[in-house]
């Protein structure tokens, strides 16, 4: 009878992110990469590559793709003109095409106190970590350069795109020494990141973007003005959405030892909610508003399934 | 009101809360920020709410323990409002025939509750219980009292009979107390209409009158009750009153006298004056006698010795010529019935021997009877001699009673034939003798105390005195006639005319006592202590053992002048069970039994007037008829056919329905006491008795209403605190959420992740083509 009584508090599970770094192999997850590793992540934005590659390139190259015809100038090779078009309109065109070339790729993985969380689930940054370690495979595995961005308050880290196999084990590396701080506010970390993005590719941030999100719109668009591609992966855990606490809890901040509050959730529990969908509502459209991709997953949910899904829509909007 | 001791738990659901705020359980949480908007949001209405479901909660257990105490208000709590129940409890027992002024105390009691209907309000109900001769509804049951009704309600009531029987009023008052209550009545007066006589009181029943007492405080409704006594006399009542006749017996043969004992008592406390005593035989007058003066409670006995002529049933009545307060009871009837013969079987088992040397050659010459031919001067019994094995072959049915005047060793069948016969009514008479076997007695008579006989016997006991014994007279054993007051003995008793202490006994049997604490009847014993003859009930027939034979043998009884008195009056005694009952008690069943079964149907009539019909039921070769509407004292009648006189009976009163006394001042404390009746100023005696009203009912009506609200607030709070739309937990499963319900977001199901693909697509480089 007294159990009845006892407190049955749930014991937070210990959260992977903030303890030790889980092993490389569990970053890379290969039944996530089996799912995945037949697909490809495709800039929707021209990117400036050296190499030949799957993305469309800056330069106007003379095989391939055919993009658009110019007036001729002098001084232009005579061999480029389109006669067919001359013989319609009696005026020199020149035929320009498009060159394929390599992407260079930017995971940012936000290790805010927030991304801490995870009860039911593993924490979020341990998703985040995998995701982008999934992605990062990806994207060498289809030759493009990959670099990661480590948003941390105290210890930022940056690691420069690179196109070779073996930078995976580098960027794995910095994933795993991805430490959760105590705050932290992703738009200024952003920021503090962009100078390093010399030529324009892909951004893929992975943050649960809590904090001021005027801040981090900023950030987004000053990347996206440089020319990134961004996309923007939501991570959040299901308990922060479904927020179906029942009993008197005291919340205690992951950012903030300071703050804790005693409530009643579930009281509580339709304010919430209207303020994260709103929350959600206005991310998703600064988002989708700067040009850049948003996608939403959440921990409960197989990481597989989320970032095929991802692709499988990308390659299918990019055709 | 134990159960208020648990009144505290109505504390459990706020401990319960508060006990749930402590034990906080530790979240570490991310997303601060909404929970901190979210909280600064929190409404007062809903705080409202949940207060509101707390206080529902503490007061929904403490309505249960309220409840289960059982609470009760006081009567008038709800106003007088209600409709109202009036039930008349009317004393008809014969002491209300008392006639105070120009009408009797019934009458008075009638009238005085024909005003109290004048004065009820319309609306209210009226039940009438008469108290005698036992509590009955009359009037068939509740009637209404409205303006078309009244009238009709008083003439339905002055249409009701006092009788000649008594009145318990303890239990009518207990009958009108736990009277079945209708659903629209809310209170319930008692008027009790009385004329205060002390014997309808059942003083002495404490018991009885606490356990009232009980009944009236728990009663379902608020009951008041109200005593009015009618005889507001101060001096006692003067009255002279026949308490009963007793007839020497009440089957009589032709011409045989027999003789009447009227007992006369004088119930008041002066001096009666002298006056004459008029017999009437079916309302005929017969005799005169007279009775001189009786001081108060004297009892006087009027004897009359008279014989009839013919056969036939008679009713024969006894009536004080005197005035005195109460009428009724100055008449008292018998019923005798006159046959020419009684038959009955007289068992012999030396036929063959000289005359003096046979069994029952003695019982037969008392009877009146020489070899089986009746003498000029014979008893009513007619005697069939019979040997014992003819017992097996005959149908003892046919007979009254059987004599064995000097058992012998008699057959299992035969045995078995006797105990059928006796359990049906018929009379046993055994005379134990020389001849008689102890052992086989034992097994087949006393077997057991399961037999005919009440007692077993030991031995045969020699009481001669020695010779050397110098007053021999002195020490002979003699019939203690003074033994024991017996019905059948009474006549015996009378020494002066009989020579019943007289008659020696040499020897006789010695019966084995019974075990300690068992009584056997005895009719006769002798000097020295031992029983001489005992009686014992077997259904409904009745067996006499003798110690000693109906012969000359053993003692002097046979030759013995009582001996003649001693055969007529035990053989009456043994035939009664099988002779019509024609004088009962109130209640006894009146059974009449036919040999002719011409006759199916019969007509009751009784003492009021009414007229029951009976069916005959077949019984053997004739026909029966029973009722046992006898409850009122009185004369019946019963009348075959159409035509012709009917067979009278009569159920005797109750002689303390004479006794006129009211309740003393002692009597009226005792009950006081024991029953809460109190006397009132200004009324004859009046009782109210606040009920109370059970509030637990209402608790409990409050309770269903307050969990049904609980259970609506709840669910209010609860649809809240959880009906909120969910959240897509990913984009893929948003896209198929838009999908699926395209109507709601006024797109098609393609749309969403279109929409959103084109939002994000950013602008390409314009490609123009010539």
């Amino acid at each position: 009878m007294l159990s009845l009584f006892k407190s049955k508090s749930k014991s937070v599970p210990p959260s992977r992110a903030n303890g030790k770094a889980a092993p490389s192999g569990e970053i890379v997850d290969p039944r996530v990469m089996d799912q995945i590793g037949h697909l490809e992540l495709l800039s929707r934005t021209v990117v400036d590559g050296l190499l030949a590659g799957k993305h469309r390139s800056t330069t106007k190259g003379g095989c391939c793709e055919f993009a658009s015809h110019r007036q001729y100038a002098p001084g232009d090779e005579i061999r480029q003109i389109d006669w067919q078009v001359y013989a319609r309109n009696d005026r020199y065109f020149i035929r320009q095409f498009e060159e394929e070339t390599n992407l260079h790729g930017i995971v940012a993985v936000d290790t805010s106190g927030s991304m801490k969380f995870g009860m039911s689930t593993v924490s979020k940054l341990h998703y985040a970590c995998q995701g982008a370690a999934c992605l990062s495979r990806l994207l060498l595995h289809q030759r493009d350069a990959v670099g990661a961005v480590i948003l941390n308050e105290n210890k930022p880290l940056f690691v420069p795109p690179k196109q070779h196999a073996a930078h995976l084990q580098a960027i794995l590396a910095a994933l795993q020494s991805a430490q959760p701080s105590d705050g932290g506010d992703v738009g200024m970390q952003i920021r503090a990141a962009i100078p390093r993005l010399r030529r324009r590719g892909m951004f893929v941030l992975f943050s649960d973007c809590f904090g001021d999100l005027d801040e981090l719109g900023k950030a987004l668009r000053i990347v996206r003005a440089k020319g990134h591609d961004v996309v923007v992966m939501h991570v959040l855990a299901p308990e922060e959405i479904h927020f179906d606490f029942r009993r008197w809890s005291s919340f205690q901040s992951l950012e903030l030892a300071s703050q804790k509050m005693n409530l009643d959730p579930a009281s509580i529990r339709e304010e919430y909610l209207k303020r994260f969908r709103s929350f959600l509502e206005n991310l998703e459209e600064l988002v989708t508003g700067l040009g850049g991709d948003y996608i939403r997953m959440t921990t409960n949910h197989d990481l597989a399934d989320t970032l095929g899904w991802f692709l499988r829509s990308r390659i299918a909007r990019s055709k | 009101m134990a159960f208020l001791a648990a009144l505290p738990l109505a504390a459990a659901p706020i401990l319960l809360h508060l006990f749930d705020r402590r034990r906080n359980v530790v979240i570490e949480w991310g997303a601060m920020q909404f929970l901190m908007e979210a909280a600064t949001r929190r409404t007062s209405a809903r705080k409202l709410k949940q207060w509101l479901l707390l206080l529902l909660r503490v007061l929904a257990v403490a309505l249960l323990v309220l409840s289960l105490a059982q609470p009760m208000l006081p009567g008038n709590w709800f106003g007088n409002t209600e409709r109202g129940e009036t039930i008349f409890v009317v004393d008809n027992s014969m002491s209300m025939l008392r006639t105070t002024g120009d009408m009797s105390l019934f009458d008075a009691a009638i009238e005085r509750a024909a005003e109290t209907i004048q004065e009820m309000p319309a609306g209210d109900s009226v039940r009438v219980l008469l108290a005698s001769p036992y509590p009955t509804w009359a009037m068939g049951g509740s009637m209404r009292v409205d303006s078309g009704f009244r009238e009709a309600i008083k003439d339905e009531m002055r249409e009701l009979h006092p009788t000649h029987g008594r009145s318990d009023l303890l239990s009518a008052l207990f009958t009108a107390a736990q009277a079945e209550v209708a659903p629209t009545q809310h209170k319930r007066r008692i008027v009790l209409l009385t004329d205060g006589q002390g014997s309808d009181w059942s003083i002495a029943d404490d018991a009885g009158w606490k356990r009232f007492r009980e009944v009236l405080t728990s009663a379902s409704i608020p009951t008041q009750l109200d005593v009015v006594e009618l005889d507001k006399k101060s001096k006692p009542a003067s009255n002279l009153a026949v308490n009963n006749i007793r007839a020497s017996r009440t089957v009589i043969g032709v011409n045989k006298s027999f003789s009447l004992t009227a007992q006369v008592q004088n119930y008041g406390r002066n001096t009666s004056v002298p006056c004459s005593v008029t017999w009437t035989i079916d309302g005929a007058e017969e005799h005169d006698s007279q009775i001189p003066n009786l001081d108060g409670g004297e009892v006087h006995d009027v004897a009359w010795k008279y014989s009839f002529a013919e056969t036939g049933v008679y009713a024969l009545s006894c009536l004080i010529d005197s005035k005195d307060e109460l009428a009724p009871d100055n008449e008292a009837t018998v019923v005798v019935e006159v046959v020419n013969e009684v038959p009955i079987v007289l068992v012999e088992s030396a036929p063959d021997l000289a005359e003096m040397q046979r069994d029952a050659f003695f019982i037969q010459a008392a009877l009146g009877w020489l070899d089986g031919e009746s003498l000029d001067e014979r008893g009513v019994h007619a005697p069939t001699l019979m040997e014992p094995a003819r017992l097996e072959r005959t149908n003892l049915q046919a007979y009254r009673a059987v004599v064995v005047p000097n058992l012998t060793v008699l057959s299992d069948g035969i045995v078995a034939r006797l105990r059928d016969y006796v359990s049906s009514g018929g009379g046993l008479w055994i005379g134990l003798g020389a001849r008689t076997d102890i052992e086989a007695f034992n097994q087949h008579f006393f077997a057991d105390g399961d037999g005919l006989s009440p007692l077993a016997i030991d031995r045969i006991v020699d009481e001669r005195p020695s010779i050397t014994d110098r007053d021999v007279k002195s020490q002979l054993t003699r019939i203690d006639p003074f033994l024991k007051e017996h019905p059948a003995t009474a006549e015996l008793a009378d020494t002066d005319r009989l020579d019943t202490g007289e008659i020696t006994v040499s020897r006789h049997f010695r019966f084995v006592p019974p075990p300690e604490g068992e009584d056997v009847s005895v009719l006769l014993g002798l000097t020295n202590g031992e029983p001489l003859a005992v009686e014992k009930y077997v259904g409904r027939g009745r067996v006499i053992v003798q110690a000693v034979p109906l012969r000359m043998q053993w003692s002097e009884l046979a030759r013995s002048q009582a001996f003649v008195v001693m055969v007529q009056d035990w053989l009456s005694y043994l035939t009664q069970p099988q002779a019509t009952r024609h004088n009962l008690s109130p209640g006894d069943p009146l059974s009449v039994h036919l040999a002719d079964d011409s006759a199916r149907d019969a007509t009751l009539h009784t003492p009021h007037g009414d007229s029951i019909e009976l069916t005959a039921d077949s019984a053997g070769d004739g026909v029966v008829f029973r009722s046992s509407r006898t409850i009122l004292p009185g004369n019946y009648t019963l009348e075959f056919g159409t035509a012709g006189d009917g067979i009278p009976f009569h159920v005797n009163r109750d002689p303390r329905e004479s006794d006129l006394t009211s309740l003393t001042t002692a009597d009226r404390q005792l009950l006081a006491e024991v029953s809460g009746l109190s006397r009132a100023v200004g009324t004859n005696a009046l009782t109210v008795t606040n009920q109370t009203d059970p509030l637990w009912p209402m608790l409990l009506m409050i309770l269903v209403g307050l969990i049904a609200a609980e259970l609506l607030l709840s669910g209010i709070i609860s649809r809240e605190r959880f009906g909120s739309d969910p959240i897509a937990e990913t984009t893929e499963l948003w896209a198929e959420q838009q999908a699926r319900f395209p109507i709601s977001f006024g797109q098609k199901p393609s749309a969403a992740p279109a929409r959103q693909g084109r939002a994000s697509e950013p602008t390409p480089h314009q490609t123009t083509t010539n």
